[in-house]
């Protein structure tokens, strides 16, 4: 197992490479430079030529794929933009998007599995159409427009800001009231983010566990004389779970990444508005340093998934034999 | 003793197609320390049949009809009562046994489960217990072997767990629905030895569903016939291997390829087995019957009768009205 986990892990680097080295031609390619988004077009050209000559952009492109590289490692990339080291801004906006991922990620798996088991035990009750019909609106509806539409009725019920993390300029709050407030503007984007997560995994929750019930397994758990609730809690539940691990991998990337949408739908933080806005300033060191980061949580989530479908599943070992 | 009666059973599924009359009328009687064999070709209702003894049938209904065990209505059984008859008096065993066992649990903990339900052990004794009767159903080193989940273990082993499972709570009946269809011939002859040792050792009666005439013959007492949902022959398995009555038993038995006379051509019954959902008025194997008549195509045929112990249901052995 512990072969087989390294194995893989050493498997990562080509395509971590491979990786990087597309996403800087493309965004290489993009229209638009670094220099443009900064200087007013009257200025001279030998100064947007120092200015190339600066960021290392008069080089060829292969040259300066391997200096960013260089400069990634030994930690010394700053952003075009306003020449803060890349890592520490990414590091400044990497609570603000853990928690409000981690919650959303515990709000979907919270929420998507027990109501997957529920229509699939009800399946076809009038609570199971419900489900269906309203996991069809959550899997359509736009983030951003739900977002709209909730935030103009939170701030016309209640009158508190829910943009940010925290309401602005409070001083003076006791600890218990901070962290009321700290949750309160957590809340909805995180549910936000959470809301067709929930509306499809609950639907996957649902299939596999119909899927489930339909096998021979079942049967003999009901001829041993178990209960219902037994036969689907232990018997069917367990290996219902095991394709909803895949996509428990497929969350992680998403974890750093954020989510440019809702993150800049609420002025959260975090380090998808940071990706965003680092995309429209060309500030290239930034932009790819997230992309790399992500790329890494892409293939270590399904690295975790497969770990953990070896762990949940007995048929499946790895390296052995 | 008489353990087990069924008088006009009828179990019919509901699907958008029409009805489907799976099992119509179906009567037998199973004595205690003695094997029934249920024979027939796939699709006539053996299963169902005995999943309607079980109560099992999630999908369709059982109509009408009475099912006592020692003396019990099992079809008004509150579900309760049932569930203890489940396992605890009359257990099941399926024809496919990797399929028929949960993949994610160990053989140990599955045959302790189904001790626990029934008996108030403590988890330590209903251990000991289950290697015993590892031992006893022949796994080799089963303290080992307990530990191993179903795709560890070959399909004669499973079949064994299976059987262990089984007879973990000293059921008087067990039905063995297709036990030795998905295995080898040198393996199976050993599960039927092996059934038939357990047999004697605790007195069970055995329902022995199949469609292989040679496992009959090596097994049952008695054998009942079905065809299309119904019994057509019910008899001694002496008599009947001797002097089949019913048209469809003589055709099953000319199947029987001869090993000593080889013949150009491999017998068989010719025509298709009528739609379950769309069965003919009058009997339901006039179309493929040598011997059909007249009053064949216009009245249904009762079980009657014809002295030493067989009972046929076909208008040539009616008596007149």
């Amino acid at each position: 197992m512990t072969k087989y986990v390294l194995k893989r892990f050493l498997q990562c680097i080509p395509t971590l490479f491979g990786i990087t080295v597309i996403s800087f031609v493309i965004i290489h390619i993009a229209p638009g430079s670094p220099i443009g988004m900064q200087l007013n077009p009257k200025t001279s050209p030998k100064i947007v030529e120092e200015m190339r000559k600066n960021y290392d952009l008069d080089k060829p492109l292969h040259i300066q794929y391997f200096l960013w590289l260089k400069k990634l490692f030994s930690g010394r990339l700053y952003s075009f933009k306003d020449g803060k080291p890349v890592l520490q801004k990414i590091r400044e906006r990497l609570p603000a998007t853990l928690i409000l991922n981690i919650t959303s990620i515990l709000l979907i798996f919270g929420f998507a599995i027990p109501l997957g088991v529920f229509s699939a035990t009800h399946r076809y009750s009038f609570l199971d159409n419900l489900g269906t019909l309203l996991a069809y609106i959550g899997i359509s509806i736009p983030g951003f427009w739900l977002a709209y539409i909730l935030i103009l009725g939170v701030v016309k019920l209640s009158g508190m800001p829910v943009l940010g993390m925290r309401t602005f300029a409070v001083e003076g709050l006791r600890f218990l009231e901070l962290a009321l407030d700290r949750i309160w503007h957590l809340v909805l984007p995180s549910l936000i983010l959470a809301i067709g997560g929930i509306a499809g995994i609950s639907r996957y929750m649902r299939s596999s566990m119909l899927e489930v019930i339909r096998q021979d397994y079942i049967r003999t758990a009901y001829a041993k004389g178990l209960t219902e609730d037994e036969v689907y809690y232990k018997h069917a539940l367990r290996n219902a779970l095991l394709p909803i691990i895949t996509i428990f991998g497929f969350l992680i990337p998403g974890l750093i990444g954020g989510s440019v949408i809702v993150e800049t739908v609420f002025a959260w933080p975090g380090i998808g508005r940071l990706a965003y806005q680092s995309v429209l300033s060309r500030d290239y060191p930034t932009v790819m340093t997230i992309m790399t980061i992500s790329a890494f949580l892409t293939l270590f989530g399904t690295l975790v998934a497969d770990i953990l479908y070896a762990v949940a599943d007995p048929r499946i070992r790895y390296g052995t034999k | 003793m008489k353990v087990l009666e069924v008088r006009g059973l009828t179990t019919r599924f509901y699907t958008l197609e029409g009805v489907v009359k799976a099992v119509e009328n179906v009567s037998f009687e199973m004595w205690g320390g003695k094997t029934l064999g249920l024979v027939g070709e796939s699709g006539c209702g053996k299963t169902v049949t005995a999943l309607s003894i079980m109560r099992l049938i999630p999908q369709g209904e059982i109509v009408s009809g009475n099912v006592r065990y020692k003396g019990r209505e099992l079809l008004k059984l509150p579900e309760g009562e049932m569930r203890r008859i489940r396992g605890g008096e009359i257990a099941m065993i399926f024809q496919e046994p990797l399929l028929s066992l949960n993949p994610v649990f160990t053989i140990g903990n599955q045959i302790v489960e189904a001790i626990v339900v029934h008996k108030r052990t403590s988890r330590m004794e209903a251990e000991s217990f289950m290697i015993k009767l590892l031992e006893l159903v022949g796994i080799p080193s089963p303290r080992e072997m307990a530990g191993c989940y179903p795709h560890q273990l070959s399909g004669g082993m499973r079949q064994r767990v299976m059987i262990a499972m089984a007879i973990s709570t000293q059921p008087s009946v067990l039905i063995a629905d297709e036990p030795t269809t998905a295995l080898d011939v040198t393996i199976a002859s050993q599960i039927l030895e092996l059934m038939r040792e357990l047999q004697s050792k605790f007195k069970m009666s055995i329902l022995l569903i199949t469609h292989d005439l040679g496992v009959i013959a090596e097994m049952a007492d008695a054998v009942a016939v079905m065809y299309a949902g119904e019994i057509v022959e019910c008899a001694e398995v002496g008599h009947l291997f001797k002097k089949p009555l019913h048209p469809y038993t003589k055709g099953l038995l000319e199947c029987l390829p001869d090993p000593v006379r080889r013949e150009t051509y491999l017998k068989t019954i010719p025509g298709h087995v009528p739609d379950l959902r769309n069965l003919p008025s009058g009997c339901n194997f006039q179309d493929r019957c040598p011997y059909a008549i007249q009053v064949c195509k216009e009245a249904k045929p009762h079980l009657v009768d014809v002295g030493s112990g067989t009972f046929v249901s076909c208008h040539l052995y009616q008596e007149e009205l």
